[in-house]
């Protein structure tokens, strides 16, 4: 799953480090979404959400959606 | 793991775990010694054989204490891969020599080396899962 995490973090001058303090969770866990190596959990993606107030469809889009668009009938 | 001295989901797994594997090694120790001075047989050896096990089922459920108390789901599913690494390991390894020493006469592995086998191939397993993702 793409996210824009990198993005939003560097907007507010945070490190991994900084994030994770914020999310409770390790360094290791926001690198690992960040790389989108794992997808977190929905309380966590809520939890990310709030802290950079936004929607989660914000920072979170489904790759297979965005290259692949469903075709509506006419 | 990562967050050695930070999550106390850890530091409560690590000091249980070690709590376990400790009196796994009193138990076993003396049952040993318990079989072997008293060349124990019937029934009563049917009673004692268990015990060693006991801190395994314990060490079991230090692995699930540890899933259901740790918050990050990430250090979570690094948890469940190790063991599910380790074991799969565990079984290949346990297989493999079996037909070996079926078949080619090779060195007889006792069982009571399975568990402890299960703990070193899970130590040598977790740093290597925790690599994949840095």
């Amino acid at each position: 799953m793409k996210n824009r995490l990198r993005v939003l973090r560097a907007e507010r001058e945070w490190s991994q480090a900084d994030l994770a303090e914020r999310l409770e969770v390790s360094r290791q866990s926001v690198n690992a979404i960040e790389t989108g190596k794992f997808d977190p959990s929905l309380p966590l993606a809520f939890k990310l959400a709030r802290l950079f107030e936004t929607s989660i469809e914000a920072i979170f889009s489904d790759e297979s959606q965005s290259e692949s668009p469903p075709a509506f009938p006419g | 793991m990562n967050c050695i001295g930070k999550s106390p989901a850890v530091r409560a797994f690590l000091y249980r775990f070690v709590a376990m594997l400790s009196a796994n090694v009193v138990i076993y120790t003396l049952t040993f010694i318990a079989f072997h001075r008293f060349q124990l047989r019937g029934m009563v050896a049917y009673l004692l054989a268990p015990l060693p096990a006991l801190p395994i089922v314990g060490v079991l459920g230090v692995f699930a204490l540890y899933l259901k108390e740790e918050q990050d789901d990430f250090q979570r599913s690094i948890m469940i891969q190790s063991i599910l690494w380790s074991t799969g390991l565990l079984l290949a390894a346990t297989n493999v020599w079996g037909f070996l020493e079926k078949f080619i006469d090779a060195p007889r592995i006792e069982m009571l080396f399975v568990f402890p086998l299960f703990c070193v191939f899970w130590v040598m397993v977790a740093p290597l899962v925790q690599r994949r993702y840095r």
